[in-house]
């Protein structure tokens, strides 16, 4: 049970930072993130699957993926969001424009949400993440060309999922000007 | 025709990768979630004392552990208590006296019982019961020594 522990404490110290950042990316909103960081921790106290697991990191940041994805379904609506985080790139975008491109990230990261887990996990280590394909490849237990192999399916999935929630969205507006 | 173009959606991921928390926010983060463990730890141990102080007060527990104890000590004696060689006993309770040991029936059911060895053990141990022997003896002494005995036949 203490080396359990002791494991964890490490993890946390070694990987904590890049999962939080992981978590801030994919809710978009800093207590959320503070929130699921602790439930991350908790979950992977009571879990079985860490200490079979050949990689810790990985199989944290698994979880760490899942357990935003799964807040962002559970989420029917946000409306008020105390804690949204800054973006950089915004200081100069008028207040408009911050709220589109909030919307464009919202909408991009729910569709990242309905992928499967495979193409979902590739994506924000490669793109979110910015991680290289070998180090990707090492994580996944893969090589570098079959993680080049399976970003480019990933993206094409995920425009695929981004065009179904617009044509989805738009059938919802046509329901809704009915009523 | 598709709305989304792939540069339209890696410059979506572009600003994802670019978002930051602060170090203060990972910081507290990494904190809470630190904390959280340690309590969550320790909680555990202070639960798992708790049962076993609860076992331990339990009036059941004390009873099991009196049984226990007293079938260990019964265990103890049982096994520890004096063995008594089977040859001497049987050979005690057929002749209690070297006298008596040396009789021909007695000297027949060791025979019976083992043989030849049983027989010379039987005459070993009567001569054990007759003690040291001078190596010699007056014929006074050896008189009154046969007319004790014989006393004390009559006696009995």
């Amino acid at each position: 049970m203490r080396n359990r522990q002791r494991k964890l404490l490490e993890l946390l110290d070694k990987s904590g930072a890049s999962l939080h950042a992981l978590l801030t990316r994919l809710t978009l909103r800093r207590d959320i993130a503070e929130e699921l960081m602790q439930e991350l921790f908790i979950k992977l106290s009571n879990s079985k699957g860490l200490q079979k697991s050949a990689n810790p990191i990985a199989y944290a940041r698994r979880a760490a993926i899942n357990l935003a994805f799964d807040w962002r379904r559970s989420r029917k609506r946000n409306p008020v969001e105390l804690d949204v985080i800054g973006e950089p790139a915004s200081k100069e975008l008028s207040p408009l424009a911050k709220l589109i491109q909030k919307e464009d990230l919202e909408e991009i990261l729910n569709a990242i949400g309905r992928l499967n887990g495979a193409s979902r996990e590739v994506l924000v280590m490669r793109y979110i993440q910015e991680q290289s394909n070998d180090y990707i490849a090492e994580q996944l237990g893969k090589t570098a060309h079959q993680v080049r192999a399976l970003c480019h399916k990933a993206l094409m999935h995920l425009r695929d999922a981004l065009d179904a929630g617009e044509s989805l969205s738009f059938e919802k507006e046509i329901d809704d000007a009915k009523i | 025709m598709p709305k989304f173009n792939e540069e339209e959606i890696l410059r979506r991921l572009k600003l994802l990768s670019q978002l930051k928390p602060t170090p203060e926010a990972t910081e507290h983060a990494t904190e809470r979630a630190r904390q959280t463990l340690t309590d969550k730890q320790k909680r555990r141990e202070s639960s798992n004392a708790r049962i076993w102080r609860a076992i331990i007060k339990s009036p059941i527990t004390k009873l099991a552990a009196a049984a226990v104890i007293i079938m260990a000590i019964g265990l103890f004696l049982v096994h520890q208590g004096p063995s008594e060689p089977v040859e001497t006993t049987k050979a005690a309770k057929v002749a209690k006296s070297p006298a008596e040991m040396m009789t021909a029936i007695s000297l027949t059911i060791a025979y019976r019982r083992g043989g030849l060895e049983a027989v010379e053990q039987q005459c070993e141990k009567a001569i054990e019961m007759f003690g040291p022997r001078p190596k010699s003896i007056s014929v006074r002494e050896l008189l009154e020594d046969f007319n004790s005995e014989n006393s004390e036949r009559t006696k009995l």
